[in-house]
This record gives C-alpha cells, sequence and structure tokens, in this order.
C-alpha cells in the first residue's frame, strides 16, 4: 500500500486531489506545540507559518532619526492527513522568532533595528513535496535621513500577497514620523523638506505618501485592500485611506467608510479641523480574516489621516492600514491597522504625547515623533508585524514598539 | 543546553527542542551553537560566553502637565472672578491654551501673560508652577 507523509494510508483519491475552492476553517497556534490533531473528516491542511516581527528604537535627540524593526518571513504550504493524526511539532516564534510547522515549512523572524539601522524582514523555506507552496520575505523597516529627526515605521510580515511592506522611510530634509508596513505595502514614505507631518500605514497597498509637493505639515491616510492611501491637504485636512475593493464611490467627509451606503471595503476620510470645527477621521470598513489573507480576499479600506487639533488617525479595516495622527498641542495616536493592516505614524508638536498606531496582525506598528519632552511610544507590530520606533526632541519618556511574536494558522475544508 | 542561531555577536533566536527536528533544513543549519539554558534572544554571546544585557536605565518621570483646573485652583478668590468671568483677550487666550494639559514650560509662557495683564499676581503663578 502506498504510505502517505507519515507513514499512514494515503487520503481517498489522492492521485486526483485538488485542494478546496476556500477554507472554511481556521485555527490561530500561538504557542508551541506538538498535541495538534487532525478534524475528522478532513484529508489535507493548508498550514501557514509566520516568523516573529524585530523591535524598533528609540532616540531623545533633535538631529536623531531612529528605524523600525523588520518582519516576519511566511511560509505555507497544503499538506496530505488522514482524520485525527497527530501532526508534527508546531514551533511558534516569540518576538524576532523562527516558527515552523515540523521541518516542512520555516518563517524565520525580522531582526531589531539598531539605531537608524532598520531591522531586515525574515524569510520563508518550503519543503519542495509541499503543494501550493509558498514563501515570502517580510518588510524591512523604515528609516530616517541622517541627521534629522526622524521615526521610522515597523515592517510587515511576508504573506501570500508578496513580500512585507516595509515600514514608511524619509527622504527629504523635514522632521516626520511614518506607519508602519502591510501585507505588500509600504508605510507612506516621507519626502518633503518641511517639517510636522506623518505618514499612514500600509496595507494590501501603500500608505500615503507626503510628497515632494507638500509644502505644509499634515498626515496622510492609510493603504486599503484596493488602493494606496491619500496625501493630505494641509494640516486642517488629513488624506483619505485607501479604497477597499467594495467601495464604488468617493469618500465624504470625515465618515467611516466613506459614506452611508457603504458597508464593505470602504476607506475612511480624513479628519477635518477648521475654526473650531473638528471632524473625528474615519475609520476604514470591510471584512476579513486569516482565510482571506491566504485566500488574497481582503476587501477593507485604510484609515483616515488627522487633521492638526483632531487627535487620532483612523483605523484600517481588514486588509487596510491605520491613518496617520499629525497634531499640534494635543496628544496624538496613529491608527490601528486592520489585519495585514499597518500601523499610522503620529507627530506631536508641542503637546501631550505621540503614539504610534499598532499593527493589526502581520502588520508593522506606526513610528511616533515627539518635539518637545513629552511621553513617545512607537507602534507596537501585530503578530509577525515589526515594531515601530519613537523619538523625542529633547528627553521624556519614550518607548520603542515590540516586535509581534510569531503564529501559525492551520486551515481546513471539511470533505476535503 | 539549547541550540542557538548566532548572528553579530548576539542571540539571535533559541530552539527549543532539536532544531533538525522543529526546522527545515536550510533554516536548522543556522542554529548551530549551544548555549546555556538560560540564554534568551537578544544575549550577547562572545567569545564563546553568554552576556547577558545591562539592565535599562529606570524610566525618566512622566513630565508634570497642567491644565486649566489646575490653574483655577492656585487662585485667590478675587481672581477666580476673573478667569471665571472676565472678557478680557488676555483671559480668553490664556483659557483656550489650557484647554488641554500642557507641558510646564508652556503653562509659564501662558501664565507670564495673565500676570502681565494684571489678571493675576505672580505670586499665583508661582503657586501654579510650584
Amino acid at each position: 500500500m502506498n504510505k502517505g507523509l507519515y507513514g499512514l494510508p494515503v487520503p481517498p483519491n489522492a492521485p486526483t486531489r485538488v485542494a478546496p475552492p476556500r477554507w472554511t476553517n481556521f485555527k490561530v497556534i500561538t504557542s508551541t506545540t506538538s498535541a495538534e490533531t487532525v478534524p475528522l473528516n478532513v484529508y489535507q491542511m493548508g498550514v501557514a507559518v509566520w516568523g516573529g516581527g524585530g523591535n524598533g528604537t528609540t532616540a531623545t535627540s533633535v538631529s536623531t532619526p531612529v528605524a523600525g524593526g523588520g518582519g516576519g518571513g511566511f511560509a505555507y504550504g497544503i499538506i496530505d492527513v488522514v482524520p485525527n493524526q497527530t501532526l508534527p511539532t508546531i514551533t511558534v516564534g516569540g518576538q524576532g522568532g523562527t516558527s515552523s510547522f515540523g521541518s516542512m515549512l520555516t518563517a524565520t523572524g525580522g531582526t531589531n533595528a539598531s539605531g537608524n539601522t532598520p531591522g531586515t524582514g525574515g524569510t520563508g523555506t518550503t519543503s519542495a513535496s509541499l503543494r501550493g507552496a509558498i514563501a515570502a520575505n517580510g518588510g524591512a523597516g523604515g528609516s530616517g535621513p541622517a541627521g534629522i529627526q526622524f521615526a521610522g515605521g515597523g515592517g510587515g510580515a511576508g504573506s501570500p500577497y508578496g513580500n512585507g511592506g516595509a515600514g514608511g522611510s524619509g527622504s527629504g530634509t523635514g522632521r516626520g514620523a511614518t506607519g508602519g508596513g502591510g501585507l505588500n505595502g509600504r508605510g507612506g514614505n516621507y519626502l518633503n523638506n518641511v517639517d510636522h507631518a506623518a505618514t499612514g500605514g500600509g496595507g494590501v497597498f501603500n500608505g500615503g505618501d507626503a510628497s515632494t509637493t507638500n509644502s505644509n505639515a499634515g498626515a496622510t491616510g492609510g493603504g486599503g485592500s484596493g488602493s494606496a492611501g491619500s496625501g493630505y491637504s494641509g494640516s486642517s485636512i488629513g488624506g483619505a485611506g485607501g479604497s477597499g475593493l467594495g467601495t464604488t464611490n468617493q469618500p465624504a467627509g470625515g465618515t467611516n467608510g466613506g459614506g452611508t451606503s457603504i458597508t464593505s471595503g470602504g476607506s475612511g476620510n480624513g479628519g477635518y479641523e477648521v475654526t473650531g470645527v473638528r471632524i473625528l477621521a474615519g475609520n476604514g470598513v470591510g471584512s476579513g480574516n486569516f482565510i482571506d489573507v491566504v485566500m488574497r480576499t481582503l476587501t477593507g479600506g485604510g484609515g483616515g489621516g488627522s487633521a492638526s487639533q483632531v487627535p487620532m488617525g483612523g483605523n484600517g479595516a481588514p486588509g487596510g492600514g491605520g491613518g496617520a495622527a499629525y497634531v499640534a498641542n494635543v496628544g496624538g495616536i496613529g491608527g490601528q491597522g486592520g489585519i495585514g493592516g499597518g500601523g499610522g505614524g503620529s507627530y506631536d508638536l508641542g503637546g501631550y504625547s505621540a503614539r504610534g498606531g499598532n499593527g493589526g496582525p502581520l502588520g508593522g506598528g506606526g513610528g511616533a515623533l515627539g518635539t518637545s519632552a513629552i511621553p513617545v511610544y512607537g507602534g507596537n507590530g501585530g503578530f509577525g508585524g515589526g515594531g515601530g520606533s519613537g523619538c523625542t526632541a529633547s528627553g521624556g519618556t519614550v518607548g520603542a514598539g515590540t516586535g509581534g511574536q510569531g503564529v501559525v494558522v492551520l486551515f481546513w475544508t471539511e470533505g476535503y | 543546553m539549547k541550540y542557538a542561531w548566532i548572528e553579530n555577536d548576539k542571540v539571535r533566536d533559541v530552539c527549543h527542542g532539536n532544531p533538525a527536528e522543529c526546522y527545515h533544513p536550510d533554516v536548522a543549519v543556522f542554529y548551530s551553537t549551544q548555549v546555556p539554558d538560560d540564554a534568551v534572544n537578544g544575549d550577547g554571546w562572545v567569545d564563546g560566553q553568554l552576556v547577558k544585557p545591562a539592565p535599562p536605565a529606570p524610566a525618566e518621570p512622566a513630565p508634570r502637565m497642567i491644565d486649566a483646573s489646575a490653574v483655577r485652583l492656585a487662585l485667590t478668590l478675587a481672581e477666580r472672578v476673573k478667569w471665571d468671568n472676565d472678557s478680557a483677550p488676555e483671559v480668553v487666550t490664556a483659557k483656550a491654551e489650557f484647554s488641554g494639559p500642557r507641558t510646564v514650560a508652556y503653562a509659564t509662557e501662558v501664565l507670564a501673560l495673565l500676570v502681565g495683564a494684571g489678571v493675576i499676581s505672580q505670586a499665583s503663578a508661582d503657586k501654579v508652577l510650584a
């Protein structure tokens, strides 16, 4: 008799085996185990493995840039199994650690940043015998120009969408804070030469860039699953998040999902602040989970960027990154990424505190920058996401975002 | 003893089992160094010896913040009447500036404005900042 991968009889119809059109169940494994068994009436399973993310760094100087940690690597494959079989040891790496499914799938962790040297992304390795094998690298952390206060975002984890998005980086001469990387979209880059701007986290697409044509401060939107985030229109109007795949119209001011009729895949609009009228940045709208990550069917939009007196960037929906927060004289928090989305960067001008948005699962944390001695914290990475960096201009409490731990996810569809 | 992946004189990752069984062969080869059981990711590894990182410096205390309620409580009764009811530009602006928590340096500048305008005394300003 033909023996399967574990010395057991091969499942029925093995020679003509096809993967199910869609996985219908999943289980998230967050600690090392040798006790996982195959559910009844299941003959093949998808296995996704992510390594942990690297930590960001900190500084307390007006002329020191700091970088984000790298995202974890990714490995995926379909294994043949029989019901009730005990699976090989599943190793789940901690922060920056390696995760593995037996010796068949291994994903290394992203490395920690050091000063302004960003962490590098982890890698994925698969056995040649696995069906549907995919491997991808994590994204690198973001970094800033030499001699300029700057906070880079953490890198996103690798995935079936491709290599993880890098944390946003700076290349101009202005001070800024950038968003974390998402599944394949990087955090928004900071390209202009004026101080005081923050960029959104990446999702499937990039976070909005602070472009060379901007000559003022502001906050950009997070990337969505259908398009990149937008830039800002000055400090009083934040950039809109990137669209989701369900978006059918343009977002209207400050609403979640861009409009009352959009229930899936809408982007968050930017915040708004003019002469005392303050509208919060909108959240992205959409749905999705780990099944949608491996099937590449995430639909959510990105969060909108804040305005100068609006303290928070909008949160991203699944597949979307968080919007950035640029604020003056109030505390600022970057928006959180949805699953696969990076957190938004946060820049606080002379106010109370700055906190980078946390990455969603697989997303990197946003960078955070304060222009005075205020508490500043880089955003943490989600599972496999790199941590964002944090810097203050002159002392004060400052904390780096920590990289997320690794994770292993099992998928199956009964009857296959 | 455990096996670890050493990179740039640091423990990049520790394997808690047999690397050959835990990881794909292409990755398992990196876990080639035996380290003490108390080794954790991020420890130093210099000349074959484990070097634990120095404990982090104690966090600096959070900066003191001052808001409108703290200012009002430090004023004399007569000054509170002005603070609550006066429509002078200095008072209106100061109240707007203290609409949220402010650092001591920031508050000092605003209080100096009020002292200069005769709204509050220097003694009250000092009391706010004490």
